[in-house]
């Protein structure tokens, strides 16, 4: 974005500062919406009207068969995505996927687009963790053909691949080479670093780099946590799996993708660790204060924002996109030592025919046209799902849509979907992250133990590496949604289709 | 009376009520709660770090140092549970630190959040509420 006309962006900032103060006015404070307050708009769509609450500057849309909408109605979830279309310069609607749940700020699972040059960027509109996404590696073998080569692998990757909170066992990085990485993001990561192959870049979002990261930008306590994470997993519900092709649903789409089925892939979840961490504590910080400088009152403070043309906006685009370049070069670490790990263990496999299917985000900002307006869209907890043709999807996959990764939650089905054709207008061509979460940690933990867990994965054949028994039974499938259901309610919304599923082998936890 | 933590109800994040008979105990307690969720440690007690943290007002303080504590933790990996605050006014806190380190992380806390944070005195204990990330 352009760093010119300081004083025109001056005025901008005041006219906004004065729409926050004069909406805040009207903010009638917590709301507990109901089933009456929403109305069905489409297969799978309800909409929350501005007409339900006054300082909302844009109706709210959802996306849920009744199941999830019942859930979606507990707590403070809807009472949040509400809350962003507060936000000045937010247009069209805002969105929640179906595996939206309560967060903090914006829901989980939240989509909302601001209107440039002046509309707000609002680092809890994106995360702790930046660019925190998914890489999907497609592999030569079959499952019949691996045999116990699948434990072997899940092994050699959980010995290979550090988990866990903290440091150590990644990438050693010097300083000089943290700004490469932040400024250059995978292509850096493979050019520079040597880890992995040209040909990855292709089948990452944005190639792997965000335009604009700003080294300078990013602090001196965020580069010091990232120094020695690059290529590690960390930990939460951040995870590496083994997986084979379970079903096709579109063959061909599959067959460009190279999934075929009963052939193996590794599905890898992780982003940008402390270093994304620290980018937006540090920018929450500065903007929460600058807000209350102003004596503007959010709905919620994790809302915290500034104009994307003001120095605060503009000084946190340039840092966040350093974190989501971290993060992309984080999966392609990671996924050199899955290349290594395959081709170690397979001696016949050469290191190219692992194949990187795509990697996307689900927590980012990103400046996009859509109906030949730029606007910025947050996506929290929500996958880019452009349609077919777009100029951003690999020209391997342009003519069926931008390939799309929900993750399960352990031990389930993961899915690969592609983006259909006029998403634009219904979700700001966006799709759900995941399963979802519907039970608390605390709650997961009083239904199940560790063990348990362990045991019934194992009963079905799954290997398990790596994880705790608190972090088992926390992040236990009992405590997600089915994201079958999720997965469908997408579809039948017609935000994507269903390309193949996927089922887990092997599970390595951090 | 000993300074308690308890641990609220949140489908996607970790809320952290602490109670003390002071302000300046239940900040430090707050912070022992988050180096207990580090995970394992070992070895002795490492050298006192002085800590600094200024902020507008004590909620947001107690934002600030938590977060200020979990990114000392995790560069220096360590657990910081030997905390005393020596200084605590509605602008600045002052405390020294000491931690041990972790041997195995069992925490995935991302950072400590402004969302519905609470610090405010009920008759003569005090009481914070504080939602972390993980």
């Amino acid at each position: 974005m352009s760093r010119k006309h300081p004083q025109k962006r001056a005025k901008g900032d005041e006219r906004l500062a004065a729409d926050l103060k004069s909406n805040r006015a009207e903010c009638p404070g917590k709301p507990q919406f109901i089933r009456a307050d929403l109305s069905e708009v489409g297969p799978c769509c309800y909409e929350l009207s501005r007409e339900v609450r006054p300082d909302m500057l844009a109706p709210a849309r959802l996306y849920a068969d009744e199941a999830l909408l019942d859930a979606m109605l507990q707590g403070d979830t809807l009472n949040q995505l509400a809350n962003v279309a507060t936000l000045p310069g937010v247009t069209g609607c805002v969105y929640g996927m179906p595996d939206m749940h309560m967060g903090y700020g914006f829901p989980v699972g939240g989509v909302a687009a601001m209107e440039l040059p002046h509309g707000m960027v609002s680092p809890g509109g994106v995360g702790f963790d930046i660019n925190c996404g998914v890489r999907l590696i497609s592999l030569p073998i079959t499952r019949e053909a691996a045999g116990a080569g699948v434990a072997d692998l899940t092994h050699e990757l959980s010995r290979t691949i550090p988990s866990g909170m903290g440091t150590g066992g990644g990438v050693e990085l010097d300083r000089s080479d943290l700004n490469g990485v932040l400024e250059g993001g995978s292509r850096f990561a493979v050019e520079r670093l040597g880890l992995g192959l040209p040909q990855d870049l292709d089948h990452t979002e944005s190639g792997g780099c965000l335009p604009g990261a700003d080294a300078e930008k990013v602090s001196f306590r965020a580069c010091e946590r990232g120094l020695d994470q690059l290529g590690t997993m960390g930990s939460g519900n951040h995870f590496v799996e083994v997986q084979v092709v379970d079903q096709v649903l579109d063959d061909a789409a599959a067959a460009a993708m190279g999934l075929g089925l009963g052939s193996l892939c590794v599905l890898i979840h992780t982003g940008s660790r402390g270093l994304g961490h620290q980018v937006c504590t540090d920018t929450v910080k500065l903007m929460d204060a600058r807000l209350a400088a102003q004596g503007i009152k959010l709905p919620d403070r994790q809302l915290s924002c500034a104009p994307a043309s003001s120095p605060e906006g503009q000084d946190y685009l340039a840092a966040m996109a350093c974190a989501a370049n971290f993060a992309w070069a984080n999966r392609q670490a990671i996924g050199h030592r899955v290349r290594k790990a395959v081709t170690h263990l397979f001696r016949k496999v050469s290191g190219p025919s692992v194949r990187v299917v795509y990697d996307v985000a689900h927590n980012i900002a990103k400046i996009e046209e859509h109906g030949g307006r730029r606007v910025l869209v947050h996506r929290k907890g929500a996958t880019r799902a452009f349609g077919p043709g777009h100029p951003e999807i690999p020209a391997d996959y342009r003519a069926m849509g931008q390939p799309v990764l929900i993750p399960g939650s352990m031990g389930t089905c993961s899915y690969v979907l592609a983006g259909v054709a006029g998403t634009g207008e219904l979700s700001w061509a966006s799709t759900c992250h995941g399963a979802g979460r519907s039970l608390s940690r605390t709650a997961a933990k009083q239904a199940t133990t560790g063990s348990d867990v362990r045991r019934e994965l194992e009963a079905q054949g799954i290997v398990v590496r790596g994880a705790t028994g608190q972090g088992l039974a926390e992040e236990a499938p009992l405590a997600y949604k089915d994201v079958d259901v999720v997965v469908g309610a997408v579809e039948t919304a017609g935000l994507a289709r269903k390309v193949a599923r996927l089922r887990p082998l092997g599970v390595i936890k951090g | 009376m000993r300074a308690v933590t308890r641990c609220g109800e949140h489908v996607g994040e970790w809320r952290l009520r602490v109670y003390a008979d002071t302000a300046e105990e239940l900040f430090a307690e707050a912070a022992r709660a988050v180096a207990r969720q580090c995970g394992s440690t070992a070895g002795e007690l490492g050298d006192a770090q002085e800590v600094t943290v200024d902020a507008r007002d004590l909620p947001t303080m107690l934002v600030d140092w938590l977060n200020e504590m979990l990114g000392r933790s995790e560069i220096a990996c360590a657990a910081f549970m030997d905390v005393e605050v020596l200084e605590l006014t509605e602008r600045r806190l002052r405390a020294t630190v000491r931690g041990r380190r972790v041997t195995r992380w069992r925490s995935s806390m991302k950072a400590a959040t402004y969302h519905d944070v609470e610090v405010a005195r009920h008759g003569a204990r005090w009481r914070a509420s504080v939602l972390l990330d993980i």
